[in-house]
C-alpha cells in the first residue's frame, strides 16, 4: 500500500510538467515553485537527520544552505563550473563548515546549541552581506546559464527534473543511512548518550558526524537552488529561511523522512499564499508551530499514526474478519 | 579474568565507592549484593566506564579498563544492562539489539548507499541479533516500540542488548527486578548459558535465587566490601546477616525476599 503510494506520487510529479504546459506562460511560476518547494524538501530532510535523529536543535540551517549556494555562484560565475560540480562543492563547503557547530554540540545541548546555531546562521547572513568582494553584497551573484555534463539545463523543465532527482536521491540516501549502523547510531544518542556509549557509540563523534551528514545534504540543496534561481542573494538565507526549515520539521514530525516532506509541503504552501503580506507567513507559521508543539507533538507524523492506531483498535463490524486478525 | 584493585569513585564529598578489590574468572557467574546504596551500582558503572573513577586500577585480561575512552568498553569485551532500562525508544526491538552490535560492525556512511558489503555485514548483525530475540521469547515483538511493551519485556530487552556482542564480562544490574514469574525463567535460562561462556556479574537482590546459579558473591555496605565466598558461606556470616540479611523480627526487607 506504501509503495504504490510512493509510486504513484513519484509518476505524478514526474509527469506534472507535462500537465503545466496547459498552464502556457504560468507553467514557468509553478514549475520554479515546485522545484524550489523540491530543494526546501531536501534541506528539511537534512534538519531532521539532524533534529529528528540525532536530538540535536539547529535554527541556523540555512546557513549551510548559503553556504552550498554561494559557493556553487562563486565558482560557476568565476570558473564556470555546472552544476554537479557546483553542487558537490558547495555540499563540501557545508561539511567543512559545520565543523565550527559540530565540536560545540558535543559539549552543548537543548537550547543552549539552539542559541549557538542561531548565532551561526546570522553570521554566514552577515559575511555574505558584508564581503562585497566575494558575494557581491546585497546585489548578490547572478549565475551563468546552468549545464548538466556540458548539456544546457537551464530551462524550467530539465532545473524541475533536476530538482526531482536530487530529492529522491537525498530520500534514499538518508533512508539508507537511518536504517543502518550510523543511522542507529544516530538515533541512540537522541534517547540517551549514556546507554549508546555503553553500547560502543562514540558519542562525540557521532554528534560531529550528524552535523556533517545534515550540513552536506543542505549545502547540496543550496547549490542546486543557486543554478534553479540564477542568482543568490543573503536575503535568501537569513533568520527568517531558518525558521521556515524549522518549522517544516517540527510541523511534519521529527523523526521522518515522509514527516518532513509533509511539513515542507505545509510551511512553502503557507509561505507562498501569504507571500503578498510582509511577516504574514511567519506569523501563520508561529502560531502553528504553538498549536503543533502543543497539541500535536508528533506533527503530521503523530497524527497519521494515531489514526492509523485507532483504526486498527476500532472493532470490526459484525460479521467482518480483519485480516490482521 | 577482570582484576580491579582499590577501586574508588568519589561523588563530590561522598566516596560511594572505597578502595574495593574484585576479581572475577573468565567464566561463571558471580553476585553483588548489599544494601541499597552500598555502591553496587556505582561499581558497575565505573567497571563499565559510565562514570569516572577517582583512584585504583581495572583490568580485563591485558586491558587497561580504566583508560579507555566509555565507548571503548564494549570492544574491550565488558557489555552491560541497566537498573532501569535504559532503551532507545525511538528504534524497534530489533533495532535495539543492533545497537549493541555497534561496536562489531565497520559500516559507516556507506550504510547510505547500501553497498553489497554494508547489506552483506547488516544481514549478519540482523541474523546475530534475532537469534538473541528467539532465545528470550522477544522474536514476536521484534518491530515493536520498547515503550509498547511490559516492563519485564523491556527488561529482557536490555539484558539481550548487552548479550548480543557476546561480551567477555557481563554486567547486569537487577536483571530480574520487574519481571513477572513466567518471564523470570526465560532469563535465568539466558544467564545461565552466558554464565557458561563468559564472567558474568550481576547485582541482585533475590538470595535464594543467587543461591541457586552464583558461584560466589561480594557483599558491599558503605561502598566497601563486607565480605565475600560463596552464597552458602555468605549466609552465615555474622558481617553479612548484620549489614544485609538481618535476624528474625529485624529482618531487611531484602532478606525477606529469601
Amino acid at each position: 500500500m506504501q509503495r504504490r503510494l510512493v509510486i504513484a506520487i513519484l509518476v505524478a510529479c514526474a509527469v506534472l510538467p507535462i500537465a503545466f504546459q496547459a498552464l502556457g506562460q504560468r507553467q514557468v511560476y509553478w514549475l520554479f515553485v515546485i522545484s524550489e518547494f523540491y530543494v526546501f524538501a531536501i534541506v528539511a530532510i537534512s534538519l531532521d537527520l539532524l533534529m529528528g535523529r540525532s536530538g540535536q536543535i539547529s535554527l541556523g540551517q540555512s546557513g549551510f544552505v548559503a553556504l552550498g549556494a554561494y559557493t556553487a555562484a562563486i565558482l560557476n560565475q568565476r570558473f564556470n563550473v555546472d552544476l554537479p560540480l557546483g553542487m558537490l562543492a558547495g555540499a563540501a563547503t557545508a561539511a567543512v563548515a559545520s565543523l565550527v557547530l559540530g565540536f560545540p554540540a558535543t559539549r552543548l545541548r537543548g537550547h543552549y546549541l539552539g542559541i549557538v546555531t542561531l548565532g551561526f546562521g546570522i553570521a554566514i547572513d552577515q559575511i555574505a552581506l558584508k564581503w562585497d568582494a566575494l558575494t557581491g553584497g546585497d546585489q548578490g551573484i547572478h549565475l551563468h546559464r546552468p549545464a548538466l555534463f556540458g548539456v544546457d539545463a537551464g530551462t524550467p523543465v530539465r532545473m524541475y527534473y533536476v530538482a526531482l532527482v536530487a530529492l529522491v536521491v537525498a530520500v534514499l540516501l538518508v533512508r539508507g543511512l537511518t536504517q543502518t549502523r550510523i543511522g542507529r547510531a544516530f538515533a541512540a544518542i537522541k534517547d540517551s548518550e549514556v546507554a549508546a556509549a555503553a553500547m560502543g557509540v562514540p558519542v562525540a563523534r557521532t554528534k560531529v558526524l550528524a552535523f556533517i551528514v545534515s550540513a552536506f545534504l543542505a549545502g547540496a540543496a543550496g547549490g542546486i537552488y543557486a543554478f534553479l534561481a540564477g542568482f543568490v542573494a543573503p536575503e535568501d538565507f537569513g533568520i527568517e529561511s531558518s525558521l521556515l526549515f524549522f518549522a517544516m520539521v517540527v510541523i511534519g514530525g521529527m523523526g521522518s523522512i515522509p514527516g518532513a516532506i509533509g511539513g515542507a509541503v505545509v510551511v512553502d504552501a503557507v509561505k507562498n499564499a501569504a507571500a503578498t503580506v510582509s511577516g504574514l507567513s511567519l506569523a501563520l507559521l508561529g502560531g502553528m508551530i504553538v498549536l503543533v508543539v502543543l497539541f500535536f507533538p508528533g506533527g503530521l507524523k503523530g497524527l497519521l499514526r494515531t489514526r492509523r492506531i485507532r483504526r486498527e483498535r476500532r472493532p470490526a463490524p459484525k460479521g467482518v474478519v480483519r485480516q490482521d486478525a | 579474568m577482570l582484576e580491579a584493585r582499590g577501586v574508588t569513585v568519589r561523588f563530590g564529598g561522598l566516596v560511594a565507592v572505597n578502595a574495593l578489590d574484585l576479581d572475577v574468572p573468565d567464566r561463571g557467574i558471580f553476585a553483588l549484593v548489599g544494601p541499597n546504596g552500598a555502591g553496587k551500582t556505582t561499581l558497575i558503572n565505573a567497571l563499565s566506564r559510565v562514570c569516572p573513577v577517582a583512584g585504583g586500577t581495572v583490568r580485563l585480561g591485558d586491558v587497561d579498563v580504566l583508560s579507555l575512552p566509555p565507548h571503548a568498553a564494549v570492544s574491550a569485551g565488558i557489555a552491560r544492562s541497566f537498573q532501569r532500562a535504559e532503551l532507545f525508544p525511538s528504534l524497534t526491538v530489533l533495532e535495539n539489539l543492533l545497537v549493541g552490535l555497534h561496536s562489531t560492525m565497520q559500516t559507516g556512511l556507506s550504510g547510505a548507499l547500501m553497498t553489497p558489503a554494508s547489506r552483506t555485514e547488516e544481514q549478519a548483525a540482523r541474523a546475530r541479533a534475532e537469534r538473541v530475540l528467539r532465545d528470550l521469547d522477544l522474536w514476536e515483538v521484534r518491530n515493536a516500540a520498547p515503550a509498547d511493551m511490559p516492563y519485564g519485556h523491556q527488561k529482557l530487552l536490555d539484558v539481550a542488548r548487552a548479550l548480543v556482542s557476546e561480551p567477555a564480562l557481563l554486567l547486569l544490574d537487577e536483571p530480574f527486578a520487574g519481571l513477572t514469574e513466567a518471564e523470570a525463567p526465560r532469563l535465568l535460562a539466558c544467564i545461565r548459558a552466558a554464565g557458561e561462556r563468559c564472567a558474568v556479574l550481576m547485582i541482585e537482590h533475590h538470595f535464594e535465587l543467587l543461591e541457586g546459579i552464583a558461584q560466589r558473591m561480594t557483599v558491599m555496605d558503605f561502598g566497601q566490601k563486607v565480605s565475600e565466598g560463596t552464597p552458602a558461606s555468605m549466609r552465615t556470616d555474622p558481617e553479612v546477616i548484620r549489614c544485609y540479611l538481618g535476624t528474625g523480627r529485624h529482618r531487611t526487607a531484602a532478606a525477606s525476599a529469601c
